[in-house]
């Protein structure tokens, strides 16, 4: 799994751009190792979903371990671009209340 | 001009296309067509069906497409409406007209076209043929629009003379050969799943206005743990089991069979039978059948992997935790015992409502 890192020059943030199509069992550890990094090391993490498919319920665990760290430090995560699929699992489970989600990426700055 | 030819057919003659739409991306389905979800116990083609039947129409021609195992299933002979139901293959490619051929249609007679997708409401009246020789159609709409329901009363000769199903349609409406145009409410329709959601609340909503606001059924074997919620107009279908501080309603309809596990929420959606809905979901305006669901608002099914999330029942008695098989099962084995009324909690939960028990 790759994740493409774009540095925010205004502030202390990330864009973290994730280049898998499912979020799931399969790689959900090595998503977890990979964005450690990138949560402890900024205030600000948006994560760019538009590549995902398909999210089953780890993949949602390990997203709400992300939330719990920035929130832990007073950080914010952002999530943007989700599917309609994804968008919908969330809905499903509540998560759309929890997180701060954005159609796109010009909605999550302007939401800044 | 045909001959009328001898049939072995008793009374008025009926033909029911079923699938008049076609799926497509954007208009997704849960793996089986929308008329055959039901709706408060009882799916579209059976509501169709029962309406051909009481105006009259004791022999029924089905055109099948590609649910025809479960609509023979459902319909059989025709024998449990008192009438005679026949088969026709109508392959999306063949012409209407060949198909047709095959019911031996005579000219001057008149025959009821409908669909099991759309169900108008209409009078007595409009089931006769008339006076007026050209047919009659149902429609829907204002001035500014109308569209034709899908229901009408045609001529056997003008009926042969369409070729496919689109023609049906555009010269049903044709000014040039005009029908008797019967304006109709609404239909109840289920087209799209989104229309599907639209005709349960429709359905609930007339229930409960003739109960004052207060329209909560509960099937016989349901149980209903002391703190659920039920916010009027709800639907519980046959052995449905609800657990700890969920909240049903308003809107909403469950299947007979389906398990709602602690804390979920649903208001505006359809749980089909024999769903499971997992702890603390949260429904609102969906159509959830076994692992599918469909969100109305974003027009779009998914397919949820995790079965804690959401399954088909017996899935969950097979792999679930011990403590579901158990309680699942000594509820049945309760169930088999028990006659009538189940208790299903204080009237607090209920907040006053009527209760009404089948």
């Amino acid at each position: 799994m790759k994740l493409d890192i774009e540095k925010i020059s205004e502030r202390d943030g990330v864009i973290v751009k994730v280049e898998t199509e499912n979020l799931d069992a399969s790689n959900v550890k090595e998503f977890r190792e990979k964005m450690q990094a990138h949560l402890d090391g900024h205030g600000l993490v948006m994560l760019d979903m538009k590549n995902i498919n398909f999210v089953d319920s780890s993949g949602l665990g390990a997203l709400l371990s992300a939330l719990r760290v920035m929130n832990n430090k007073e950080g914010q995560l952002k999530l943007y671009g989700m599917n309609k699929p994804v968008r919908a699992l969330f809905e499903l489970v509540r998560m759309h209340r929890i997180f701060s989600i954005y159609n796109s990426r010009e909605e999550a700055f302007a939401a800044l | 001009m045909n001959k009328k030819m001898p049939t072995m057919e008793c009374g008025k003659v009926a033909i029911l296309f079923t699938e008049w739409s076609q799926d497509s991306v954007d208009n997704p389905n849960l793996g089986v067509s929308n008329d055959l979800l039901p709706i408060c116990g009882k799916h579209m083609l059976q509501r169709v069906i029962e309406k051909i039947v009481d105006s009259g129409f004791l022999t029924i021609h089905v055109l099948l497409t590609n649910s025809s195992g479960e609509v023979r299933d459902f319909l059989g002979s025709g024998e449990r409406w008192g009438c005679s139901i026949q088969y026709h293959q109508n392959h999306p490619q063949s012409l209407l007209r060949e198909k047709l051929k095959t019911l031996t249609l005579a000219d001057d007679d008149h025959y009821l076209v409908a669909n099991s997708h759309t169900l108008p409401i209409l009078k007595k009246s409009f089931y006769e043929p008339g006076n007026n020789h050209q047919g009659k159609v149902a429609v829907h709409g204002n001035e500014k629009a109308i569209a034709w329901t899908g229901w009408g009363i045609f001529r056997g000769d003008w009926l042969m003379a369409q070729q496919t199903v689109a023609q049906l349609h555009e010269n049903a409406m044709d000014e040039s050969s005009p029908k008797a145009r019967c304006l109709t409410h609404e239909p109840y329709t289920v087209i799209t799943l989104a229309d599907l959601v639209n005709t349960s609340r429709r359905i609930l909503n007339e229930s409960n206005a003739n109960n004052e606001g207060n329209y909560i059924h509960i099937s016989r074997g349901s149980k209903l743990h002391d703190s659920v919620q039920l916010v009027a107009p709800v639907f519980i279908g046959r052995h449905v089991k609800v657990s700890a501080n969920t909240i049903i309603g308003p809107n909403v309809v469950i299947g007979d069979g389906a398990y709602i596990d602690k804390g979920a929420h649903l208001t505006n959606s359809i749980v089909m039978p024999d769903t499971y809905i997992g702890e603390i979901l949260e429904l609102k305006q969906v159509v959830v059948r076994g692992k599918s669901l469909a969100n109305i608002q974003l027009n779009t099914v998914i397919e949820v992997s995790d079965s804690h999330l959401l399954s088909v029942v017996s899935d969950v008695l097979a792999q679930g935790p011990w403590e579901y098989r158990f309680t699942y099962l000594f509820d049945l084995i309760g169930n088999v015992f028990r006659f009538g009324k189940q208790k299903y909690g204080t009237d607090k939960t209920l907040k006053s409502a009527e209760v009404v028990w089948d």
